[in-house]
């Protein structure tokens, strides 16, 4: 098990991880333990987000027909209905995952500056194996983003041609076909992403960071 | 009465019974080995289980399966994606109150007097035939099918103007598509027909029925209601949607094909009601881009019990429709087929109060129940035996329709083959109906007395059919 230092906490972790953007000689070897548990939070924060917007993906059926049903208020002609809402509920998710993607850039950044300036003795063995480990893995989670915010713009896309007076029958079925086409393309990204978060679970449970404690035995 | 198919299953049962009892000892071998297996099977499931948790376990996310859709259609689509016929009649607020016309009715002097009658009254809608009993299609139409050119006759001259007579009143327009009892195309092409000894069969009637099986037949009719859809007809009511009465005793003599059912795993029975129901299905979801209703006729028997013999199921049926139309006709239930009613026809609020309480078990079981608008008996039943018929007069009408409102039903048709209709009906008596709002008022009006029996001074002596 890894273990842990002994100033843990997330709101402790930011404020030492904006010190260490502020200055890229800061880091230190307690930093970088910081960092490691801010990854830890942060990748948790990824996955809680992630299904919230699966949560919310799920409602866009339902969403889609009460707009229907109140399209004589013009829930989707002035998109004021129930699927704006859903889309844009979703897009500030993947502000979000956005937004937890930096930061663990950030932690990654800050343990590489560790490894450049702290005495190799202070750190793992294994630290840069591990922090490469979580960059690659950190660029699937930006990869998935990516993916989903196309597949979020087909879907807007779709209820934007819903919006004209001009849309037929014909605009439905086969804007529909189109979004189910580009959702299903997303299914083997879900996996994809599942794998990068269980990879990047793992990589952390088997990395072991020393104690300040334990560095002055 | 044992219907055939219940008796095929008790003589299976028989046999699987007998063969049994004659060989023991073989039969305890047997279910040693048997016990064996079903443990092993049990362990072996389990095991899988277990695994399947583990696996789930492992997952972080509930990811949906590859092959389900985000979106599928929504049952509501707004007017303004649909088909605009330009024939602007909305669906009556307070619920469907119509009469039937035949399509000579509707395409003469008769059309006027209806149209007065539904003006006059608390009605509000016509059904009226667009494919007719025999399988003609009642007005020109500007299809392309050869078939429906072929079919058509120029019965409703004037359809733009029968539209505009109807959209003036705002009286609610239903075309009536009579599908597979079909004469016309069942002679023209006896392939998609039933024949027997190289002859198209038919019924004592003399009428021929086309093969539900057959989806040329599907399409032929779906493309007869998108003409309709088209001419600006706002529902489709489908009528005879079953195979011909009594095939369950004489399909083994008729030739016909059982088409994409033939390799089916299903039962002959089965095999039925699934084309039955598939083709209402099919025909609902053809008709999506119309914006139009889509109804069913069935017997009303249907409701108390599956008729495989016939391929109906009405819970199956309802399934896949707007609005489901029965037609529990009093004078149609034989002396004694009702419990405590012995001659049906003279118990018309019994008959109709008996028949609603079945019919809403079956659609409250239902995940998407359709809206229940069943037929009326507004004619008199003088074929049956004296004594066991009475003559209908607004009494009797009000009757059926009191007790559909005493089991919140508010929507019926009125069914009299003529297209004569009774008149002094109070056909709300005295509800404020608003079905969107599903608030019902009584008003301070006195309500007929239930169950009412009362025999008209006026006998009539028409001799009406109904639809089936």
């Amino acid at each position: 098990m890894k273990k842990k230092v002994s100033v843990s906490g997330l709101a402790l972790t930011l404020v030492l991880l904006s010190a260490c953007t502020d200055s890229e000689e800061t880091a230190s070897a307690e930093d970088a333990g910081n960092a490691v548990d801010g990854i830890e939070a942060y990748i948790q924060d990824f996955q809680t987000e992630a299904e919230q917007l699966l949560n919310v993906e799920e409602d866009l059926q339902l969403d889609f027909e009460e707009d229907l049903a109140n399209d004589s208020e013009g829930a989707l002609l002035e998109g004021t209905g129930q699927v704006a809402s859903n889309l844009s509920d979703r897009e500030e998710i993947l502000q979000s995952l956005d937004s937890i993607h930096s930061q663990i850039n950030q932690e990654l950044n800050t343990i590489g500056q560790a490894i450049e300036h702290v005495d190799a003795e202070e750190l793992p063995n294994d630290i840069e194996e591990f922090s490469v480990g979580l960059s690659d893995y950190g660029a699937e989670l930006s990869q998935f983003i990516d993916e989903y915010r196309h597949n979020l713009s087909t879907q807007s896309e779709y209820f934007e041609t819903l919006s004209s007076e001009e849309a037929d029958f014909a605009d439905i079925t086969d804007g529909i076909e189109n979004v189910n086409d580009t959702h299903r393309a997303m299914n083997a990204s879900w996996y994809e992403l599942e794998d990068t978060l269980i990879n990047m679970q793992e990589i952390l449970a088997n990395f072991e960071m020393p104690t300040p404690e334990e560095e002055g035995e | 009465m044992i219907k055939p198919w219940k008796l095929s299953a008790f003589v299976v049962a028989g046999f699987v019974a007998t063969t049994l009892s004659i060989s023991d000892v073989s039969a305890e071998e047997d279910a040693e080995e048997t016990e064996q297996d079903v443990e092993e099977t049990e362990e072996e499931s389990e095991e899988a289980d277990e695994e399947t948790e583990e696996e789930n376990e492992a997952r972080l996310f509930a990811i949906p399966d590859a092959e389900e859709d985000l979106l599928t259609l929504p049952r509501l689509i707004p007017d303004r994606f649909t088909y605009d016929s330009g024939v602007d009649i909305e669906y009556p607020e307070d619920g469907v109150r119509g009469i039937f016309s035949t399509a000579h009715s509707a395409g003469g002097q008769k059309f006027t007097e209806l149209v007065d009658f539904v003006d006059q009254t608390d009605l509000n809608a016509m059904v009226i035939d667009v494919k007719d009993d025999d399988g003609f299609i009642t007005f020109e139409t500007e299809s392309e099918d050869e078939r429906v050119q072929e079919n058509s006759r120029d019965v409703i001259t004037d359809v733009e103007g029968m539209m505009d007579t109807l959209e003036e009143s705002q009286i609610y327009p239903i075309a009536r598509v009579v599908v597979f009892k079909d004469t016309i195309l069942g002679k023209q092409e006896p392939e998609l027909s039933f024949t027997e000894g190289g002859n198209v069969w038919t019924n004592p009637g003399g009428s021929a029925f086309v093969n539900p099986f057959s989806e040329e037949v599907w399409e032929y009719n779906v493309e007869v209601a998108r003409q309709a859809a088209e001419a600006g007809f706002k529902e489709i009511q489908f009528d005879y949607v079953r195979f011909p009465e009594g095939f369950g005793s004489r399909d083994d003599a008729l030739n016909y094909t059982e088409g994409n059912y033939a390799d089916s795993d299903m039962d002959r029975y089965e095999k039925r009601i699934a084309a039955v129901t598939d083709f209402v299905e099919y025909a609902r979801e053809e008709l999506r881009e119309y914006g139009v209703k889509v109804s069913v006729d069935i017997f009303g028997v249907a409701a108390m019990y599956d008729e495989p013999n016939i391929g109906q199921s009405f819970a199956a049926i309802s399934e896949n429709v707007d609005v489901i139309s029965s037609m529990p006709y009093p004078s149609h239930w034989g002396e004694g087929s009702l419990p405590g009613i012995r001659y049906p026809d003279l118990e018309p609020y019994n008959v109709m109060d008996y028949y609603s309480q079945v019919e809403n078990e079956v659609l409250e079981e239902l995940d998407n129940p359709p809206v229940s608008r069943p037929w009326l008996q507004d004619f008199t039943a003088s074929y049956l035996p004296d004594g066991q018929w009475t003559s209908y007069d607004a009494p009797e009408i009000e009757a059926q329709i009191q007790a559909l409102y005493d089991n919140n039903i508010y929507e019926f048709l009125l069914w009299n083959a003529g297209n004569n209709y009774t008149p002094g009906v109070d056909y709300k008596l005295g509800l404020d109906i608003d079905i969107a709002g599903a608030e019902l008022m009584e008003d301070d009006e006195e309500m007929p007395e239930e169950g009412s029996e009362e025999e008209s001074d006026e006998e009539s002596d028409e001799e009406d059919s109904e639809d089936e």
